[in-house]
């Protein structure tokens, strides 16, 4: 007994077992039933070893595919990194594995006595002022030239100005108001200035909810004109593509179409170029519709359900090319696609989108509006408008904009996209809830652009402490339809769906659940 | 705005000086909504008037009053009346010591009723057997009959119905009075109300509409710039 109390003696004190002059006083049988409990001991930590590494490796990989890393992805996604290195593996002894077992238990133990109910709240803003007499807009502004002068090393020698006209229509006429805005504003004449065109994924008066097209939706027009231009005397044209028409084969598990893969094909087949070109907007709708969980209810959706290319007039028809459309698997020949991941700092930094954004910011190294961080992009890239067909903030999966609200100290939750008014482009507050989940860029590639996407990722590793490029879910394998294999069964799936399309009364329900998982390539091929 | 990086431009398709678009406000939607708005309000404003004036209705159309009998009580005053016109009649019960609900409708339920007509010819009927009871304030309908010309007398009891707990209800005499025609005014009044209500609904979507108007092309000569 008394050679395993020294032997457990010694592991715990972090020595490598008993001491010479211990070992020298033992008989050869004891020695021997030493020497085969320390292989033992060896063999079982050398075990342990290999799990904590393996488990480190494990938490490395799903770090490197973390959108935000710095202090607001700690917060979002956590900041320990359990396990242990490849290196510190060489030289870890069995007491300080049990040491740092023991460590991790206490403070395992700690965080659950801290916060025993699990909530998160931000950490505290670095910049807020000492005094609570600083206005919201004079803290805006502080933090934003802040980040402003934390980019300028990064900046292309070369930029146009960026601006972002937002105007105010209505749903059921917002694209005949936005090409006759683009038309007397002399956008429509000058594509050439003109980064893009998106339709605001927010929703304005969520608490209604119902169909958009009485309500005001808003439009941002990202050009760079340093000034009024003279008025056009043709609108441009705005040709729609719909999302469940067929117009790329794709099979099972290829990478799905973008809506901007297939505008920039389908205006590259008619020989229009991105200085014709306004831009590629996608046709978002975002109402309330049931979750099909009885226990939430009804739940404010944002989805796509297709896209709007405006180009000059005079050109095309964009529309009439010839099907299926050959767009390769990842961007265009010449052409760069860029999906950024503007979800995952909207959950650092704008965190109840019904309210205004967080200002002091808890990450004011983070842009705080999906505007700024467009900005960002276009100058440090040092894009031109000429060569964009694409600028937009936008979503590309159905997604749910009402957020979780924390009540009674967080021993409840509810959902809900209703905050304050804020101010809407027609100069009036209004409700709204904010969506927007990827910021997408589709401009002709240049050498030039290749050396700014180079600054561009040492300013986001270095600055905004980002990878942005993760997570963003855009082309997404097709999925599978075994379903259909059984000869007849699509046919009969198909007659099927349009009597249910009869019985049932809400069109817009029926369009959002028996949207096609993918867009332009549903069903896939064989 | 909040965002510094956006130039808000107002509703720049329709308010910019130089677009060929305005929104205008569209006359005939407002006036059919307007109009669909009268047609609910007036609609509404006829069931409430009738719902609340029905026992003078009733009163206007008696042609005779009785009583209806205890359930253990000695006959009560029948209601007599001469018919010149053979036609029909409805007897009502004023149960006005009666919450309205299943107390009533019990009460209702027990009368029993036998008319008697000039030429010896008896028929009877029961509140518990008239289909739907029409109601009019503190008057519910027993039944009706169609009466020849001549003399008719009409005489009601309560008699057990339901549980012998509702018993006590029954011990105490009512009056009843017996109107020319049928009690059908009710159904007319719900169609007014069905219609009433989808219409003032309709009537505040045209509304809507026809404020928020549609997009026209604007004439050379009113556009600035």
């Amino acid at each position: 007994m008394g050679l395993f109390k020294n032997l457990k003696d010694g592991l715990v004190s972090g020595t490598s077992g008993l001491s010479e002059e211990h070992l020298a006083k033992l008989t050869p049988a004891q020695r021997a039933a030493y020497d085969a409990k320390m292989a033992q001991v060896v063999a079982v930590t050398a075990d342990a070893v290999d799990v904590q590494v393996d488990l480190h490796n494990a938490q490395l990989a799903e770090l490197a595919k973390r959108p935000l890393l710095g202090p607001a992805g700690a917060w979002l996604y956590g900041s320990d990194i359990a396990g242990i290195s490849a290196d510190e593996a060489g030289s870890m002894t069995t007491a300080d594995l049990i040491a740092r077992s023991n460590q991790a238990s206490k403070n395992g133990a700690k965080l659950l006595f801290q916060n025993p109910l699990g909530n998160r709240t931000p950490p505290a803003a670095p910049m807020a002022p000492a005094s609570d007499n600083v206005d919201r807009g004079e803290q805006i502004a502080i933090e934003r030239s802040a980040r402003d002068a934390a980019r300028h090393p990064y900046l292309a020698d070369q930029c146009p100005p960026v601006v972002f006209s937002r105007i105010a229509t209505r749903g059921r006429t917002q694209i005949e108001e936005v090409t006759e805005y683009l038309a007397a504003s002399g956008l429509a004449a000058r594509p050439d200035l003109v980064y893009g065109l998106y339709r605001v994924p927010d929703r304005i008066s969520p608490a209604t909810g119902g169909s958009e097209s009485g309500r005001v939706v808003e439009w941002d027009i990202v050009h760079a004109a340093p000034g009024p231009l003279s008025a056009s005397s043709t609108p441009p044209v705005a040709v729609r593509f719909a999302g469940e028409d067929h117009w790329v084969e794709r099979a099972v598990g290829e990478p799905s179409v973008l809506d901007e893969d297939l505008g920039v094909a389908c205006l590259g087949a008619v020989g229009v170029g991105p200085e014709q070109t306004l831009g590629i907007a996608r046709q978002l709708t975002i109402r309330r519709l049931g979750s099909g969980d009885a226990d939430v209810g009804a739940e404010l959706f944002g989805y796509v359900t297709g896209m709007h290319v405006f180009h000059s007039a005079g050109i095309g028809p964009i529309d009439r090319t010839r099907r299926p459309v050959v767009v390769p698997t990842g961007p265009p020949f010449g052409v760069h696609i860029e999906a950024l991941n503007w979800a995952a700092i909207a959950d650092a930094v704008h965190q109840r989108r019904q309210m205004a954004y967080d200002i002091p910011s808890s990450f004011p190294y983070l842009p705080s509006t999906a505007q700024e961080l467009i900005r960002m992009y276009i100058e440090v890239v040092g894009l031109r408008p000429s060569d964009c067909y694409a600028t937009s903030v936008t979503h590309d999966e159905v997604t749910v904009l009402d957020r979780k609200e924390s009540l009674f100290g967080g021993l409840a939750t509810a959902r809900t996209s209703i905050g304050e008014a804020l101010p809407c482009a027609d100069g009036k507050d209004r409700r709204r809830a904010a969506g927007g989940s990827v910021i997408m860029f589709a401009y002709r590639d240049r050498p030039d652009y290749e050396v700014g996407r180079a600054r561009w990722g040492a300013y986001q590793r270095e600055v905004l402490q980002s990878q942005l490029e993760n997570e963003t879910h855009v082309r997404r394998p097709v999925s599978s339809t075994d379903f259909f294999e059984v000869p007849g069964l699509r046919q009969a799936f198909r007659a099927f769906e349009k009597l249910d399309r009869i019985v049932r009364i809400d069109g817009a329900e029926n369009e959002a659940r028996d949207m096609a998982p993918h867009r332009y390539c549903w069903p896939p091929v064989r | 705005m909040s965002n510094p990086d956006i130039s808000p431009v107002g509703f720049g398709g329709t308010d910019h000086p130089r677009s060929t678009l305005e929104w205008r406000r569209n006359v005939w939607w407002l006036l059919l909504g307007a109009t669909l708005i009268l047609v609910g309000v007036a609609g509404l404003v006829l069931f409430v008037e009738k719902m609340t004036d029905g026992e003078a209705t009733v009163e206007g159309d008696r042609v005779a009053q009785g009583r209806v009998a205890a359930l253990s009580g000695a006959a009560a005053s029948p209601a007599r009346f001469v018919v010149e016109t053979a036609g029909p009649y409805t007897v009502w019960l004023d149960a006005g010591d009666v919450v309205a609900g299943r107390s009533r409708d019990l009460v209702v339920a027990a009368a029993h009723c036998t008319t008697t007509f000039a030429d010896g010819m008896t028929s009877t009927f029961r509140g518990a057997v008239q289909g739907a009871s029409v109601e009019f304030g503190v008057l519910a309908t027993i039944g009706t009959f169609t009466a020849p010309p001549g003399a008719v007398e009409v005489a009601c009891r309560s008699e057990l119905f339901g549980s012998p707990v509702s018993r006590q209800r029954l011990e105490i005499e009512r009056d009843f009075s017996v109107t020319n025609g049928g009690p059908n005014v009710g159904g007319l009044l719900f169609a007014a109300l069905f219609v009433a209500i989808p219409a003032f609904i309709f009537g505040l979507a045209a509304v809507a509409r026809g404020w928020t108007g549609s997009l026209r092309r604007r004439s050379p000569t009113e556009r600035v710039g």
